[in-house]
Formats: structure tokens, C-alpha cells, sequence
């Protein structure tokens, strides 16, 4: 039997919980703070408008069209975008990059759920966090592989947790689990903001003002605002803000029936992304952490365009400054993230338990287990080798840069294969919000050129900044790669001594880097024979 | 907070909060009015 969703506000609740992650409250303001604060948030909400609003009609509109045809997962729903065999392959993306994510997104997300223990337990008062994180995560200097049982059973705990609810089905697991964590993760933001906010220098242990972060966020800055590279960071903020490029989207608007409005409910879920991230997300760490350790220590602790330092290693020993408050602080910030988490997670889970279902087969608990324990194999793999890069090389290739490709590759097929007056018709089906005809031409025109820049971007990223680097190009001095570029890290750029064995023998970061670039390609295959299977068993059995 | 930052930040916040709540508002109305609708009318 065909699932739908209970009710709508409980869609609109799932689709932006899959949005609403960890980064809206810790990658967004590390973003901001590092490319110029201000500069940054004007690029941020124009590529919110041209790129970010055009692709989730877009997805939207692919997940509703291939759900008519009883495809819940992305190979199925771009079968039907057109007559090409080869289309189906495009949709491998959308299972390869939610199994990959998920298997490291569950791990912190368990971060989280032990945090919150943690914080409950008072854990945090008695032994320093970030002396606490490396224990944790079973790091020592110089080591390959860690084996930290206490990381690895709340790893478990969670993907169990995220494989139960999978396994209730839409409405009774999915829906009911936006239900409640939504408003909580809500509610909780809101306390810490305003107690965060109200710091002031009769606070113990307080050096500055948290405005003072606030207004770094937000002070316009002209030069930072004509950069590139500010243009680039913003438009990828928006990309993964949204869950744009990974699958979820299609999958969960596949459950809509063919007349039901797309275009509000896309709006609606985006801009609630938008005042989570916005509003909420760039009001908590940075004011906070800003009121105890000044704004340049702020800024150093977000140089990685990350806020997890602030977010797991300095938060927990700065809500030690609020007395009694202390621990229900800790426990409501790492519950909001394990909310923040978990309703992504589920996201990324179900397009495969579908997928297993509708081509396959497999019961919804069968397809279940099976999400959970190629999650598990996978996520293990993050967690033993994390301190090799394990973890950062998953984040890249499926994280960041198959999300691209698979963006770019949806952008051109809906626009000229599919082509775009059907898209365009598919968009305004029983849409219950006028969209702006303007938004026809950002689909066709302006989306795949902004995400074909974002591409080339990633692909060729300078090691200086651009206007450099190409006034290098012209002067005949080359190109230099940056080492987080896509050829950059290809080609192991800026590393000086490239082994896969040591003198003794052993096996090297280098060695464990490329092998984890093995396995990433190897469940590319593997999900692309399985749709191979898929479709020839349908064409014997149709 | 310097008057720009205050200036900057208040209008994207009111921005966002407009649109956001807009839709979410819309949304709660319209699944009202549908499920309204569906029920049966009263017998006369």
C-alpha cells in the first residue's frame, strides 16, 4: 500500500527537519564569521533566492512527479524524466550520498545524545571538554586508528534508535519524530539565545559584550561583499542548509498525491529553515562564546569554517558559568542538536528503505535493518579510523562534492530533458502560491549556471584567493591548487612526502585516505549494480 | 552594536520571520479549510 503523510503541517515539519541540521547552528555562523560577517549575508539570501528556493521546486517537483509512478528513491523518479536508459544512473547519487552521509552524521549525531548525558551528569564540571572530546573519540598523538568503546556504543544506540523509527513507517516514525523534536529544537534555541544575550559584565567570568558577536555578523562590509570566494562560501551554505543535491527532498515529496501543492509547502519548509538558521543558528554560539573568550579567540576557533570547537569543546565548559542553569543548558543545546541531527538522519535513511522496498521487495523492517547495518559497517569504518581523516574524507566526496554533481546533473535534466515546460507545469500542479514567472528563467537559466560556477569552484579552487590566482594564470605563473580542492586532494596537493608505507612497514594517513576513497567508490558501484539489477529484474517480472 | 549592524540585522530578521510565518500560517489555514471541506455536510 502506497504510505502518504498524516497532514501537511506534519510534512512541512519533516521536510524542514531534514533541512535543519547541525550546520544551521554550527557551520552557518563559523561561515559567517570567517568570510566577513556582514559581507557574507547578503551573497547568503541571493543565492537563498536564485539558487536555493528554484532547486527545492525542483526536487520537490521530481520527488511528486516520480511518486505517481510509485518511484521513492531518486533512480526510479529520473528514469521517468525522460527516454534515456542512462538517467536512472544520475539517481544513484541520491542513494549513495544519503547512505555515506548518514554514516557519519549518525556519529555525531550520537555526539550529541552522549553530550547531553554528559551534561546531565554534570560530567563537564569536573574534567576539561576538550580533554573529554579526545578521550572520547579515542585520538592519541600520532595514531591511525582508535577504538573508543564509549563513542561506539552511543554510535549504536543512535542508529538504532534512527533504524526503529525508520522502521514505523511515514507517518507513525518519520512524521511523529518532526512532531516533537521540531517544536523542542525550536523552543530549546530560543531559551539559550535570550539567556545567551542577557550576559552582561556583572556575569562571572564575561570579557565582552555578546553583542559585540552579534555585530560582527552582522556590520556591512563592502570589501569582503565583492570577493568570490565570500560569493562561493554562501551559495555551498545555502546547498547544504537545504539538503539540495542529496535525495531526501525527492524522496520525501514522493509520498504527496499528484494534485497536491509543492510550491508552498517548498517555500514554507525552506524559509523555516531560514529563521532556524538566520535568526536562532546566528544568535547562539558565536554571542555566547564571544561574551566569555572575546571576539578574536572566536574567530580563531572558527578558522576551519566549522563551529564544531565552539559547538563540542567550548560550550560545555562555558555553561559552566551559569550555576544551577549549567547543566539544563548543556543538555538543551546538545538536545537541540541531537534533534537538529536525528530529523536529518531519518532523512537520509529513508530514501534507501525505500528503495529496498520498491525495488526489492524488502518489508519496511527488513529494509530497515539493512539501512542500519550498512550504516553501521560504514559509520564503524568513520569512527575506528577518524583520527586518519576517514571521517573528513567521507564529509568531501559524499558530503560536499557528490551533492554538486548530483545538483548540477538534476538542474540540466529537469531543465533540457525533462524539458522545462513540463518542469514548469509540474511546479504550478495544484500550487496553492503564485509563483513569480521570474523563477522560470532562475530554473532554466540561472540555477545550472550558478551550480555549474559552484563546481568549477570546488573542482579548481585556488590556493590563494581568485583574483589572485588568475592574475597569476595570466602573468604565466600557473595555477596553484588549493589542497581542499577537488584536484587538489586528488592529486595530494601540498603534500610533501606522499607513501602509503612507513620505513617500518606500516601502513600510512595516506594509505588509509586512499583506501577510504576505495570504499566510497566501491558503494557507488554497488548501488549501481543494484539498480542494474533492479531494472533488469523489472524488465523480466514488469 | 554599531546603528548599521542593528540596521542590517533587523531588516533580514523581519524578512525571514515575514516569510517564514507567511507561509507557515498559510499552510496551517489552507489544511484547515481542506480538511473542512472533506467532512461531510450535516443531515438537514
Amino acid at each position: 500500500m502506497t504510505q502518504r503523510w498524516g497532514t501537511r503541517v506534519g510534512l512541512i515539519l519533516a521536510m524542514a527537519g531534514n533541512a535543519v541540521g547541525l550546520g544551521n547552528f554550527l557551520r552557518f555562523p563559523a561561515q559567517a564569521i570567517q568570510n566577513g560577517g556582514g559581507a557574507f549575508i547578503i551573497p547568503y539570501l541571493v543565492s537563498f533566492v536564485v539558487m536555493g528556493v528554484p532547486l527545492l521546486w525542483v526536487e520537490w517537483a521530481i520527488g511528486r512527479h516520480g511518486g505517481q509512478f510509485g518511484h521513492h528513491s531518486t533512480p526510479g523518479m529520473f528514469d521517468r524524466l525522460g527516454s534515456s536508459h542512462w538517467l536512472k544512473y544520475i539517481g544513484v547519487f541520491g542513494l549513495f550520498t544519503n547512505l555515506c552521509i548518514a554514516s557519519y552524521y549518525v556519529y555525531i549525531e550520537s555526539w550529541a545524545l552522549a553530550y547531553v548525558w554528559h551534561s546531565l551528569m554534570g560530567t563537564f564540571g569536573h574534567i576539561e571538554a576538550s580533554v573529554f572530546f579526545s578521550h572520547y573519540i579515542g585520538t592519541a598523538p600520532g595514531g591511525l586508528a582508535a577504538w573508543p568503546a564509549e563513542a561506539i556504543f552511543w554510535f549504536l544506540l543512535t542508529l538504532v534508535m534512527n533504524t526503529w523509527i525508520l522502521s514505523r513507517g511515514l507517518t507513525r516514525g518519520i512524521e511523529a519524530a518532526a512532531r516533537i523534536g521540531m517544536p523542542l529544537l525550536i523552543m530549546f534555541a530560543i531559551i539559550l539565545v535570550i539567556r545567551g544575550l542577557l550576559l552582561g559584565p556583572g556575569d562571572l567570568h564575561v570579557v565582552e559584550s555578546p553583542l559585540a558577536g552579534l555585530n560582527f555578523i552582522w556590520q556591512p562590509r563592502t570589501a569582503g561583499f565583492l570577493n568570490p570566494s565570500t560569493w562561493l562560501a554562501a551559495a555551498g551554505q545555502i546547498f547544504f542548509t537545504l539538503s539540495l543535491g542529496m535525495g531526501s527532498i525527492h524522496c520525501y515529496a514522493s509520498y504527496l498525491r499528484e494534485q497536491d501543492d509543492i510550491a508552498l509547502n517548498a517555500a514554507s519548509a525552506g524559509w523555516l529553515n531560514e529563521f532556524v538558521e538566520v535568526v536562532l543558528g546566528g544568535s547562539l554560539i558565536i554571542p555566547i562564546s564571544t561574551a566569555y573568550l572575546g571576539l578574536a579567540a572566536v574567530t580563531a576557533a572558527t578558522s576551519s569554517g566549522s563551529g564544531f570547537t565552539l559547538g563540542f569543546l567550548t560550550l560545555p565548559m562555558l555553561f559552566g558559568n551559569w550555576g544551577w542553569f549549567a547543566p539544563l543548558a548543556g543538555a538543551m543545546w546538545f538536545g537541540l542538536l541531537f534533534f537538529a541531527g536525528v530529523t536529518s538522519s531519518l532523512a537520509m535513511g529513508q530514501p534507501i528503505v525505500t528503495f529496498l522496498e520498491d525495488e526489492f521487495g524488502l518489508r519496511s523492517a527488513r529494509a530497515s535493518q539493512t539501512f542500519g547495518l550498512a550504516a553501521a559497517g560504514l559509520g564503524l569504518f568513520c569512527v575506528v579510523f577518524y583520527p586518519s581523516g576517514a571521517f573528513d574524507e567521507f564529509d568531501f566526496w559524499a558530503g560536499t562534492f557528490s551533492l554538486v554533481i548530483f545538483a548540477l546533473a538534476e538542474a540540466f535534466v529537469f531543465s533540457w530533458i525533462f524539458p522545462l515546460e513540463t518542469g514548469w507545469a509540474e511546479i504550478n500542479r495544484g500550487a496553492q502560491l503564485k509563483i513569480p514567472h521570474i523563477f522560470r528563467v532562475l530554473i532554466g537559466y540561472i540555477t545550472p549556471a550558478f551550480l555549474l560556477v559552484i563546481f568549477l569552484g570546488a573542482v579548481f579552487k585556488p590556493s590563494r584567493e581568485w583574483p589572485t590566482a588568475f592574475a597569476s594564470l595570466l602573468e604565466g605563473h600557473g595555477w596553484g591548487l588549493s589542497p581542499d580542492s577537488v584536484l587538489g586532494r586528488v592529486m595530494h596537493a601540498g603534500e610533501a612526502h606522499y607513501v602509503w608505507f612507513n620505513v617500518q612497514g606500516m601502513p600510512t594517513r595516506d594509505f588509509i585516505i586512499d583506501m577510504t576513497r576505495v570504499l566510497l567508490t566501491l558503494v557507488f558501484v554497488g548501488f549501481a549494480l543494484l539498480v542494474r539489477i533492479a531494472w533488469k529484474r523489472r524488465s523480466t517480472n514488469p | 552594536m554599531t546603528p548599521t549592524a542593528w540596521v542590517l540585522m533587523l531588516m533580514i530578521w523581519a524578512l525571514v520571520i515575514f516569510f517564514a510565518g507567511r507561509f507557515f500560517w498559510m499552510v496551517l489555514r489552507l489544511e484547515k479549510k481542506e480538511r473542512n471541506d472533506d467532512e461531510p455536510p450535516d443531515k438537514p
